[in-house]
């Protein structure tokens, strides 16, 4: 019993442990949150390219002094309204032209980064994250932006809802479809780069899409979907977190994996797809045949 | 006063999606509680005539009114029910809270459905037949209901057009019986229906007005009597429809009462 407190007091006793930790739980939250829209609309290659969009961004705030978050948002929001545009139209170049945008805009961040002293350093800080090193003043700016992007779906949540599973009779009741599609990747922009600072972005696709995924196995209703993907997220945040700390070992991928190890179980576990959907199968098969 | 005014009024419509002409200079006017049909080949303008009169599409020349308005006031009376690929039927929403889409924009922005609101929805799931599947997700009904509950969201809405693109595509006859039915009885109440279709069969049994289009003209406009002939036929579908033109030829007086009778 004591170990297992202390498995959860000790590392608390550090400050930038308790900051990280913050910083998780609010990453969670949101991606959780976020990635059931993701999930649902089939956006996870938009996701993709706004995580490495908001690179060259985030590079630049740097290199002049800037802000992180308003780097990151800038870049994020310029290319949230490119890929709206671009989704718009029915081309089928629309993946193509995304695809090519955002690997652009990647290797310009790398470019960019390769030109400062600490290289390196920075290089692994912005592709795997950085949650030991956050600041006060980055938990307060994530816990705003965090919560005006949960305040604002929270608010839209009916009309985020029709215009996502049946946006042509959302147009015909009147509903503005392309701008709500384009706040809900305004909002996802803020949720990466909420994200960035904590797990990095080469792992922030995997926290919007995993945990959402693994909601979507059991939830009846968008609602419960949501919630779920949030808690989800946050706990898987919380507990890898714990776990790195202990295994010394970098906490961005062991959450990640963390979640990948839950969605695998709940899928195996899930009443649609998985194993009791399967022995139900063969069961009612076995029945079928009386000969087997 | 409404009642004399015509449901829809489609004024030298034309209607565009860049270079592509989908609607040529349309003209028409649909009386209330008119139960019309569009019918055309593939290509031929029925959903771009149903988004031009749900205000979805910009009229490049010409324009619709609804009950006297502009589209844009109208909004409110108009219920849409989109062709069953435009739906995201895997969407975990619930048979209930798909009829209470019908009240969102009665509720209005930032605000939560209130109790009359959730009311009005099962009140509207009752008369589709459906209540009893309210909590059900709506993936795991069938295709015929899954038409009955977005018709179902039409009446909670209220509308007095309901405009429904190929209802009856990929639903079972018995099913599709179901749907006419319920369309009937609004229009009996007052509604008026119009469906893009490519049942022709069934339209010229059920309809009060069809409509004929073919390269985004109209071929021909009136009750079935008059616009279903041979000739309307063969400017429709380009005189391929050998077996259609059998049945325009052929039909036999009675057949058309007794589908009419299965419809009541
Ligand atoms: N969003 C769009 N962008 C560009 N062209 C379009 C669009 N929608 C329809 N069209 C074109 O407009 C014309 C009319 O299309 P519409 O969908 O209205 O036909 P339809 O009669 O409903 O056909 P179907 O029976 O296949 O549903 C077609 O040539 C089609 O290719
Ligand atoms: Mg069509």
């Amino acid at each position: 019993m004591n170990a297992i407190a202390s498995w959860f007091t000790d590392p608390m006793q550090f400050q930038f442990f308790r900051h990280a930790l913050g910083a998780v739980l609010i990453m969670g939250l949101l991606c959780g949150a976020l990635g059931t829209f993701v999930v649902l609309r089939g956006w996870s290659f938009f996701g993709d390219a706004l995580t490495h969009a908001v690179f060259p961004g985030v590079v630049v705030a740097q290199i002049v002094g800037g802000s992180f978050f308003a780097g990151g948002l800038v870049a994020g929001l310029l290319t949230s309204l490119a890929i709206g545009v671009v989704a718009r139209s029915r081309r089928v170049t629309a993946d193509t032209a995304i695809g090519v945008l955002f690997v652009g805009a990647f290797s310009l961040g790398v470019f960019l980064l390769s030109r400062t002293v600490s290289y390196r350093q920075d290089l692994s800080a912005f592709l795997f994250g950085q949650v030991l090193g956050v600041s006060t003043a980055d938990l307060v700016v994530s816990t705003i932006m965090g919560t005006l992007v949960i305040g604002i779906t929270l608010a839209i949540f009916k009309e985020l809802k029709l215009a996502a599973f049946d946006p042509v009779s959302a147009a015909a009741m009147g509903y503005p479809v392309f701008a709500l599609d384009l706040l809900l990747l305004g909002l996802l922009t803020v949720t990466i780069v909420v994200a960035l600072k904590t797990v990095g972005n080469i792992l922030v696709l995997a926290m919007i899409v995993t945990p959402a995924a693994t909601a979507r196995l059991y939830a009846e209703r968008l609602s419960s979907m949501m919630l779920f993907a949030a808690a989800l997220g946050a706990i898987e945040g919380v507990l890898g977190l714990f776990l790195a700390a202990h295994l010394d070992v970098p906490p961005g991928s062991t959450i990640v994996l963390l979640a990948t190890a839950v969605f695998l179980a709940g899928l195996g576990l899930s009443p649609r797809g998985g194993l009791p959907a399967y022995l139900r199968q063969r069961r009612a098969s076995a029945a079928e045949r009386p000969d087997a | 006063m409404s009642q004399s005014l015509p449901a829809v009024e489609i004024v030298d419509l034309t209607v565009a999606y860049g270079e592509r002409v989908a609607l040529r200079r349309l003209s028409l006017t649909l009386p209330p509680a008119a139960f019309v049909s569009v019918i055309g080949p593939n290509g031929s303008g029925k959903s771009t005539m149903l988004r031009a009169v749900a205000g979805m599409v910009r009229a490049r020349h010409g324009g619709v009114r609804i009950f006297g308005q502009s589209v844009q006031r109208a909004r409110g009376r108009i219920a849409y029910v989109p062709q069953r690929e435009e739906v995201h039927w895997e969407f975990p929403v619930t048979v209930q809270e798909v009829a209470e889409m019908g009240r969102y924009s009665r509720a209005g922005w930032l605000r939560p459905l209130s109790h009359p609101d959730h009311a009005a929805a099962l009140d509207a799931l009752r008369q589709v037949g459906l209540a009893d599947r309210a909590g059900e997700q709506i993936v795991n009904l069938s295709g015929g209901q899954q038409q009955r509950v977005f018709i179902g969201r039409a009446l909670a809405r209220q509308a007095g057009l309901l405009l429904l693109d190929e209802p009856l595509n990929g639903v079972d006859a018995a099913s599709q019986d179901q749907v006419i039915h319920l369309l009937q009885r609004q229009v009996g109440q007052g509604a008026t229906v119009v469906m893009a279709t490519h049942d022709l069969e069934m339209a010229g049994h059920v309809s009060t007005h069809l409509v004929f289009l073919n390269e985004g003209r109209l071929v021909a406009f009136g009750p079935p009597v008059e616009a279903l002939t041979a000739e309307t036929l063969r400017r429709t579908y380009g005189g391929q429809l050998l077996f259609h033109e059998a049945l325009v030829t052929h039909r036999p007086v009675d057949v058309g009462a007794a589908h009419h009778e299965r419809h009541r």
